[in-house]
Order: C-alpha cells, then structure tokens, then sequence
C-alpha cells in the first residue's frame, strides 16, 4: 500500500475520497497515489511556501485576510475525512484570494499559481463546483416551473445544440408544457448530414429546414400549449397516452404534418378541421383508441339489407334521392344507406375525374353519415332557452334523422355576427381584454358574469391559439352561435357493414345561425 | 313579423337615458331579443300599446351605435362575407354591454 508519507494538505481534499475507494482495493491504488503525489509536490510547494519574494507590501487587512487560509491547518481524523465538505468553501476561498493575488501582483510566481496549477490537475474537481452553482442557480426557477418540464426543456436545448430534428420528450410524466418551454424549437435548423470531404455537388444542396419530429408521448398533459401549433416545421406528432380530453382544431396549422398520433387519450371528438388534414390521405393520422362518440349503438352486428355490390354501383342519381326518402327506417339502416349513396357519389366523381388523370383510387373514405341536433347558442354562448318540447341536451351528441328540429325562428338565421360578437371582436383588437377582467375593474364597469365569460374567452383566444374559424363560412368567430356532431364514416373502400371503428365523430362549431347546416347525405371527402 | 299587428306603428322610439330618441323600423329593431319582448302585444309590458322603449342603462352615444346596428343588419341580412361593422374603440365595452342586455 502506498500510502501518503505526511499528512495530506488541504489543497488536495477533494481526491481524497477517491483514494480511498481504492484503498482497499489495492490494485489501482498506487496509480491514482502516483497521480496524487505528483500533484501534492506542487500543492506542498505552494501551501508551505513562505511570503513570495516579490509579494506586495500592502499592510492593509484585506491583504492579510487574503494570506489567512493558506496557513496550514491541522485535522484531526482519518486523512481521508479531511476536507469533506468544506471543499467548495475552500475553493471559493482560493478563487477569492486569486482574485487580489492578480489585482496587485505584477508578477508571476511558483506560489501564485495556486489556481492555474489546480485548473490542470482538477478540472474535474472545479467542474463539479460549477455543476453545483449551476443547480444553485436553477433552484429559483425551478420553484415556478416543475421538474419535469425542466427536464423536457434541458432536452429540447441538446436538440437545438446538436442539430437533431427527433425531439423525444416521452415518459416523462410531463403533466402541462408551456409556451416558452417549446417556443426554442423554432430556431431548430438541421444538421447537415454529409461531411465535407468535398465540394458539395449541384444535388447535394439542401435546405436546412427541419422535418420535425416532437414525441409527447405517455405524459400525463391535459392540454398543449398554444405555440405548439406555431411550429409549422413538425410533421410528424405523437400525442399518444396523454389525458387530452380535445384537440385543438389549431392542427390544422400544422400543414406539413404527415403522421399525427392522438390515440389513448380522453379525447371524445375530433375538431371538424381534422377531416381537412384528414382528406387527401397521405397523413397518417390515428385516433383509435379514444372513448370517441358513437352516432347510434354500431357494436351489434346490422341484418345487412340485400344490396350486392354490382346494385351499389348501378344506383344512379334518382335513385340515389329515392334512398333519400327512406330516411325513416331506423337509424341504422339510414346509415348504411348513406354510406352507399356516398360511396356512389364518389365512384360517379372519380369515374368522371379518372377520363381527366389516372390517379390510383384511394382504399380509405371519407364519408359522411349523420348529424347529431344542432345545438343553438344565444349571443354569449350560452344555450338557448328552451321552449317546451325541446330534448334536453345529450352530452352523447347522438345521431338524428332531424338535426335541425327546433331550429329557432328563420328570421333569426342570418349569417350577420350579433352585435355582441361584433363589439367583442372590436373590444379583443383595441383593448387588452385582461385590463377588464380585474375583479376592481369588473365591479366598477358593472360586467355581467355572461360579458365577463366572453371576454375570458376573447383574452384566452388572443394569448393562445387564436380565434376560432368558423366551420361553414370560414369566418373566424369568438363565440360559437351553434354546434353539432357529424359523424363521418372513415374506412377501407371494401368494408361493407359500419362498425364501431369505422366511424369518427367531428364537432362543428359554427359563427351564426344561418351557418348552422349540416352536410348533405352523400357528401365525401377524397 | 309575426308581432306586428294591425294597427301597431312600422316605426317605433328608442329613448336613451340621456334622453335622447331614435325612431326606428320595427321590423329592424325586433332583431334584438329584448325590444321584441318588450313590443311583443301578449307580453302585457306598456311598451306595447306605447311603441316606446325606455332604456335607463344605454346613453345616446351607445344607443346611436346599437341603431346603426340594426339597419346594417337589416341591410345585410340575406348577403354574406358582408364586412365587419366598425366600432370606435371607447364604446365597445358599452357596447358590449349593451348588446348582451339587448339579447343581439
């Protein structure tokens, strides 16, 4: 065992625990104690020197207390318990005294370089003291936001710094993110992949705009922060197993998506937007599973009615209107009917788009199937009175043969905002909404408790997604006069029954009541 | 409409609590849900027979715009993509406040 032959300086405390790990080992040891008595040479060289030669002639005290810790101390105890704990102090003190050493010493001396001596030997040692203000430093905002976002954003910056456009922030058991934690990943610019070994040739010119992976996957989020949808750069989103309850029909922002995974959350509904992203069909988008609403109950296997195939694609447009007529057959065979009525629309459109360009019929639908009843919205929001014989409202938004019974009277119906919508909308551009919502400022304006809930709905739009659009005219709104259900069938061309997978339910919200019109039976999306 | 009556004016008075008084198409004006309550001849208020409405909350500025409102309304009701009517920045609380008192 080598074991030191004097007592170990201070200078030294921080290898010592290390030693001594080693110590019983044996092997190693004489290693890691041939490193330390290398360095105790120099260390012993500058603790026991005496006054440099060419030292300042300051008498003041704080030279003096400068001089103080180098004095060589005497610790009792195993040598190895010298030091412990005391050892950033006495860095901080070092790095003190190295600050007056530099401020009146002109010259350079053995017994100066305490500091530049150490910052070879132990950078390691001065690594962990950074590491350990750095987390010192951390605490205070660390307070305000939680852990695990904390975490999530440390990731997002190795992501920026090393150029990787997968930002994986699954498992981490993420319960909110906000704004500023992913707003960094606006600035993510590709890395180039190639190494340039040559002139890059013509082909090899890239743009550096990243294709974006975010993966926020098995959190526990509720909801998503508004920037999310700012960045347009993501194409590919993995939402799956979090707690979403909705989803924000802002993602359809996000135009270059190409995969979009949304399944095992709480989510009941899709945005009606999600059927434009939807169309076209080159998105991957999976919604399954989800507790997503049902039009009617489609779990019981459905007496097919004798359609074969080769009627399907004979009925032609009379026919097609006479299938109209047998809307009241029971709601399931209705929408069995409006599946082949919109089956053969489509086979009659891309018959006629086929003579124009041979492109390959797609295998996945998009149809529409039923509407649940409309439900009607008074200027604030806030659901009609009802008049007798209306059905309360079913938060299961069931399918109807009638969406639009207990339409209010038609001389309402224009597509003209009220003139609550309107001076909101003026109040939203002109004025910081927030300003009228303090409890003071609410009692001295006398803001009723409907105005006051527009607003918070005006000041949460303006600070987050923005507003809404409406889903007939395109207009956008801030508060939705009507909303409804459309259950619309999505599958493989050759399924011929509904099944509960097969359909996908789609929440409208629309601007006016004139607005308010459900999508024709037959009507497709390809 | 199906209020009018024989005999009930096309027009009737709107009165600000500054005293103030718009005569209005009554065609225009029931678009706001509380002057059609209030005009409505089975509701049994005075404003029926009287073809005035007294709006002690609203001042002339506010009432003017609401107003206006009606008649753009009026005049855009079977058009679309008609363009937002403007309000000066100082009224559209008032205005709101108004609108959600009116029902419009």
């Amino acid at each position: 065992m080598a074991l030191p032959s004097s007592p170990p300086l201070l200078e030294e405390e921080n290898d010592l625990p290390i030693a001594t790990t080693f110590l019983p080992l044996g092997s190693g040891s004489g290693i890691s104690f041939g490193a330390l008595q290398r360095k105790r040479q120099y260390a012993d060289y500058d603790s026991l020197s005496s006054d440099p030669v060419f030292s300042d002639t300051t008498e003041d005290d704080e030279a003096q207390d400068a001089e103080r810790p180098r004095r060589k101390k005497v610790v009792r105890g195993p040598w190895w318990h010298v030091g412990k704990g005391t050892a950033h102090d006495l860095r901080r003190g070092m790095a003190k005294k190295e600050g007056f050493r530099n401020a009146d010493s002109g010259v350079w001396m053995g017994s100066d370089v305490s500091e530049s001596s150490d910052s070879m030997l132990s950078s390691r040692q001065r690594m962990q003291e950074l590491a350990v203000e750095g987390q010192v430093e951390d605490a205070v905002p660390a307070r305000a936001i939680p852990e695990a976002e904390t975490y999530a954003s440390r990731i997002i910056q190795t992501c920026l710094d090393r150029g990787e456009e997968a930002v994986d922030l699954s498992d981490l058991a993420l319960r909110s993110l906000s704004d500023s934690t992913v707003r960094p990943l606006h600035q993510l610019i590709k890395s180039s992949f190639t190494t340039f070994t040559h002139a890059p040739s013509e082909d090899e010119f890239s743009p550096l705009t990243p294709s974006l992976t975010l993966i926020l996957s098995r959190n526990r989020l509720a909801s998503l922060p508004a920037e999310l949808f700012n960045l347009s750069n993501i194409t590919c989103l993995s939402l799956r197993n979090n707690e979403l309850d909705e989803l924000p029909s802002a993602i359809v922002r996000l135009t270059r998506l190409t995969e979009l995974n949304v399944s095992g959350n709480n989510i009941q509904y899709l945005p009606w937007e999600l059927l434009d992203l939807m169309q076209g069909g080159e998105r991957q988008i999976l919604v399954r599973p989800n507790p997503l609403l049902q039009p009617t109950d489609l779990d019981e296997p459905y007496p097919l009615p004798s359609f074969s195939s080769t009627q399907v694609s004979s009925i032609d447009e009379s026919q097609a209107s006479s299938t109209r007529a047998k809307l009241d057959e029971g709601l399931r065979g209705e929408l069995e009917l409006r599946l082949k009525l919109g089956r053969t629309l489509k086979a009659q459109q891309m018959q006629a788009a086929m003579n124009e360009d041979d492109r390959p019929a797609r295998n996945e639908e998009l149809i529409y199937l039923a509407s649940s009843h409309i439900r009607w919205l008074g200027v604030d929001g806030s659901p009609l009175r009802r008049a007798r014989g209306t059905p309360p409202h079913d938060d299961d938004w069931p399918a109807t043969m009638n969406p639009t019974a207990h339409a209010p009277t038609a001389s309402a119906t224009t597509h003209i905002p009220s003139l609550f919508e309107l001076a909101l909308r003026s109040l939203q551009a002109t004025h910081n909404l927030a300003d009228f919502l303090e409890p003071a400022t609410a009692a001295e304006f006398e803001i009723s408790s409907a105005v006051a809930s527009a607003m918070h709905r005006a000041a949460r739009n303006s600070a987050g997604t923005g507003n809404e659009n409406c889903s007939c005219c395109g207009k956008y709104f801030i508060i939705s006069r009507a909303e409804w259900v459309e259950y619309w069938f999505n599958g493989s061309a050759s399924q011929q029954e509904l099944d509960a997978n097969s359909v996908l339910p789609f929440l409208r919200r629309v601007c006016s009541w004139g607005c308010a019109k459900v999508s024709e039976p037959g009507t497709f999306r390809c | 409409m199906r209020d009018v009556k024989a005999g009930s004016s096309e027009y009737i008075t709107l009165v600000s609590n500054d005293g103030f008084e718009f005569k209005i198409q009554r065609s225009s004006a029931c678009i706001s849900g509380m002057i059609k309550r209030m005009l409505d001849p089975n509701g049994g208020f005075s404003e029926s027979t009287t073809n005035v409405c007294k709006f002690s909350e609203i001042n002339g500025i506010v009432l003017e715009k609401v107003c206006e409102y009606f008649y753009y309304n009026e005049k855009h009701k079977d058009s679309r993509d008609v363009p937002d009517m403007d309000f000066p920045p100082e009224l559209c609380l008032e205005l709101l406040m108004a609108a959600d008192f009116l029902d419009t």
